[in-house]
């Protein structure tokens, strides 16, 4: 029964996730090509790091979206049927959306691995000073981390809240830029820097967008 | 005699009072007086800020330190947790540096100020600052942690100043350990503009050695730079007050990348301080980290001119074992094991489980 789940989930996913592999693939070779002229002749450390500096908050970005694109699609597909398909299967409900879950999970690892690829090429062909070095497998393995924490949260909005998924979510992020507005206005920054550093660091729930996001570092 | 003989003979007389010929010996005396008029004026500037800084309205007293504020700037709230932030700070410089480190911040004067910023957004920003003119920007409602970082900082500032050797070892990091510091400058060391300061990351503790003396016009440059670091020099060095066209056409070739060019500019320039008082101000931390509770009293008492003789004595080892064990303390802070990313594993892998468990225990459609 996964399998059928998985095939329905790939149908209906694998343009997203085409594109997002693709991205994911070119992106650090990109980043390189924005900040330097070409991929050879030599660069100082600083010049090394510099030109992945803007890589990490990049690549959280499409973690967010790769996560809200694998449950928005199959939903969407499925809301437009009236959810006959998942109501027509001989399976209790927990198990059917327990089910969606892992086979958009499992979708969520090829952006991810085009991403090690993209990050391995890269490497290839630039040349690192001896005093930094390379981490391609961490950052694939903290994006396909990052992706699955909003996979996460998101599926669970999506399928408490059914509909009103969307307006929830926009309601939230509303909520979010009022909160951050109205604190920069008045002053009291303290309270929102403590509390998002709590969520973003060890045993925060965001731990994993908290830590350093680099293909190349010490 | 005519008027054109008169004033000839008057441009003589002043050519040969003005253009005199100087020793070395006038000119030694002549720059010692005038920097005794800048330290007089120096000393007269720092008055005028605390006068300005203390003169408000209202304060607190906490040990030997006062804070001074004005009452319309600080709730009763904020004004308790910039006491508590006060006595946070002074407690752990006795707890890490013991009550020669506490000493430091007793005596301290603080102010917090206010001022209005921005003609469409007024905002007022609030500063606790001392008297030598460290300031840092206060959030509100006050954070006492921020308080206490401040308190410990300033405590670093005193130590140098106190210590004229060590007087490039403060900044951020002095008297304030911590692995994000550490990571922050190992990734400097790494970055270094210096050969000196990259080589001191890779692991050669004689290079930690050049690098933590502080650079001036007397240094051997071959020392710290390479031919390859010499375009980054250029670019960063202190530009002469006085240039003509030559200079500037030449600097301007070097940064297009002509080896000649930044060679020869690199000789005639005042090349910056390639590593900061930072990176040395974490060295002083950990000498004193080493030498325990006595650390600072060893320190205060050393008579060395070698600034790193001098934290050697503190640390209570060998300047190779200090800087030895510094390297090792810094980057342990950013080497990565096989199971540092085991934790945010499972971190991840539980809350998707518990989202997951929470979606599937409603049917809504």
């Amino acid at each position: 029964m996964f399998g059928q789940i998985l095939y329905t989930q790939v149908k209906w996913s694998r343009t997203a996730v085409a594109i997002l592999s693709i991205v994911t693939f070119a992106t650090p070779a990109l980043f390189w090509r924005m900040v330097h002229e070409g991929f050879f002749g030599q660069n100082s450390a600083m010049e090394v790091m510099n030109g992945f500096e803007a890589l990490g908050p990049m690549l959280v970005a499409f973690a967010v979206f790769a996560g809200l694109l694998l449950v928005a699609q199959p939903w969407a597909v499925d809301s437009a049927a009236r959810h006959v398909y998942p109501l027509a299967l001989p399976l209790p409900w927990r198990k059917y959306v327990a089910m969606r879950f892992g086979a958009g999970a499992l979708l969520l690892v090829i952006p991810a691995i085009t991403l090690w690829l993209g990050s391995l090429l890269v490497l290839a062909l630039i040349e690192i000073p001896a005093t930094l070095r390379g981490y391609p497998g961490t950052l694939a393995l903290r994006y396909l981390l990052g992706s699955l924490l909003a996979y996460s949260a998101v599926f669970a909005l999506q399928y408490l809240s059914g509909r009103r998924a969307a307006h929830l979510l926009l309601g939230i992020l509303i909520g979010l830029v009022v909160v951050a507005l109205a604190a920069e206005f008045s002053g009291n920054t303290a309270l929102l820097y403590s509390v998002v550093n709590r969520l973003i660091h060890w045993p925060g729930p965001l731990a994993v967008f908290g830590d350093s996001w680099m293909l190349i570092d010490v | 005699m005519s008027d054109r003989s008169a004033l000839l003979g008057l441009l003589f007389a002043v050519a040969a009072t003005a253009t005199r010929a100087q020793s070395v010996d006038e000119l030694r005396a002549e720059l010692q007086r005038a920097e005794s008029r800048l330290g007089i004026a120096v000393a007269r500037q720092a008055q005028l800020r605390e006068t300005r800084l203390f003169g408000s309205d209202a304060g607190l007293r906490s040990g030997g330190r006062r804070v001074r504020y004005r009452t319309a700037d600080l709730s009763p709230r904020d004004s308790a947790a910039l006491s508590r932030g006060l006595e946070l700070g002074v407690t752990r410089l006795r707890e890490w540096y013991g009550d020669a480190g506490a000493s430091l911040a007793d005596t301290a004067s603080l102010g917090v100020t206010s001022e209005r910023r921005g003609a469409f957004r007024p905002l007022v920003i609030f500063s606790i600052a001392s008297p030598n003119f460290t300031r840092v920007r206060l959030s509100r409602p006050v954070d006492e942690e921020e308080v206490a970082r401040f308190v410990i900082h300033e405590a670093g500032d005193r130590l140098s100043a106190r210590t004229p050797t060590l007087r490039r070892f403060a900044g951020y990091s002095a008297m304030l350990p911590g692995p994000r510091e550490d990571a922050e400058i190992a990734r400097r060391l790494a970055t270094s503009w210096a050969a000196a300061g990259r080589r001191c990351a890779a692991g050669a503790i004689g290079a930690c050695a050049t690098v933590a003396e502080p650079i001036g016009p007397d240094s051997p440059l071959d020392l710290y730079f390479e031919p390859s670091d010499f375009r980054a020099v250029v670019a960063s060095a202190n530009r002469p007050a006085i240039a003509d066209s030559v200079f500037y056409a030449s600097r301007r070739r070097c940064l297009a990348g002509a080896d000649t060019a930044c060679a020869r500019l690199v000789r005639i320039l005042d090349p910056a301080d390639p590593i900061g008082d930072h990176i040395r101000g974490s060295i002083l931390t950990h000498a004193l980290a080493l030498g325990g509770r006595d650390g600072i009293a060893r320190l205060l008492a050393a008579r060395d001119t070698v600034p790193l003789a001098a934290l050697a004595r503190a640390a209570g080892t060998s300047e190779d074992a200090l800087l030895s064990s510094w390297h090792t303390k810094i980057y342990a802070a950013v080497r990565r094991g096989p199971f540092d990313l085991v934790v945010p594993f499972l971190t991840t892998f539980g809350w998707a489980a518990l989202l997951l468990a929470v979606a599937t225990r409603r049917r809504y459609l």
